[in-house]
């Protein structure tokens, strides 16, 4: 019982993770490229969900953070 | 020990005020280079990268022409810079990156002569309310499973919540009223 509880949660967490195609570099001035990592509530998708390495995670981070800046992106929707 | 003198490569993003823009995109382009120069920045690149509407007003601003440069210099003069930048100017927020090279096709552009008649620069007025909610994402309504139900809902008879039972809260004075009653009615009954 207890093992079908824990596959069915492995289950869950990976439908949950976004099916994208990561490009090589994010850039800030590409909107609708980072569009794609948040949520409707404009807030940023966590690792688990996009899939990505930590390095690129806070890459990702960072241009969401610099396009929010300029208002390119909203803070929140 | 480090070298603060030591010239790096930046990336600016600039934003200006479409008002100050429909006067002459080219000297508001000057300006912001001429401004870069006087603090010993060497502009590299610096061209037109859009007009568009902002994700969210900035100080009444609803709109904004974004241009981009490349620079070379060091980073006292980008801190100096921006302090005048936000300080007059038709530049309202500056962005400064630095960065490892400029990119070729970056380069390729140079400082960009635009020729303004062919430029479209958009009204700044703020969003109506059907403007704003064409664009956000209110999911729209869903057709009644119901099929008798015409989709007018005014004759449909007003569902109220049903009334909540009178709960009997006795004051201390009428309380001991009530139990005087009581008293004297047991000896009446007596």
């Amino acid at each position: 019982m207890k093992r079908d509880q824990s596959r069915n949660t492995m289950k869950r967490e990976e439908s949950r993770t976004l099916d994208l195609t990561h490009p090589a570099v994010f850039d800030y001035k590409d909107v609708e490229t980072l569009q794609r990592y948040l949520s409707p509530q404009a807030r940023i998708h966590s690792a688990k969900r996009t899939a990505l390495g930590t390095r690129k995670q806070r890459e990702l981070k960072r241009a969401i953070k610099y396009a929010r800046f300029l208002s390119l992106m909203p803070y929140t929707s | 020990m480090t070298d603060t003198n030591k010239k790096t490569f930046y990336e600016a993003m600039f934003l200006l005020e479409n008002q100050e823009v429909r006067k002459g995109f080219n000297a508001a382009r000057d300006w912001v280079k001429t401004t870069l120069e006087k603090h010993g920045l060497q502009v590299k690149v610096l061209r037109l990268w859009g007009e568009r509407k902002l994700a969210y007003p900035i100080g009444r601003r609803h709109r904004a022409t974004f241009l981009l440069g490349w620079l070379e210099g060091e980073g006292e003069a980008v801190n100096a810079a921006k302090r005048d930048f936000y300080l007059l100017g038709p530049v309202f927020r500056v962005l400064f990156l630095q960065r490892e090279a400029i990119p070729a096709e970056e380069l390729a552009f140079g400082i960009e002569e635009v020729d303004e008649s062919a430029l479209d620069i958009g009204d700044d007025t703020p969003p109506t309310i059907e403007e704003e909610l064409q664009e956000s994402d209110v999911a729209p309504e869903q057709p009644s499973d119901d099929p008798d139900f015409d989709g007018d809902d005014s004759d449909m008879p007003i569902r109220r919540p049903a009334a909540r039972p009178a709960v009997k809260t006795a004051t201390p004075a009428t309380a001991t009223a009530t139990e005087e009653t009581a008293a004297s009615g047991e000896k009446a009954g007596s």
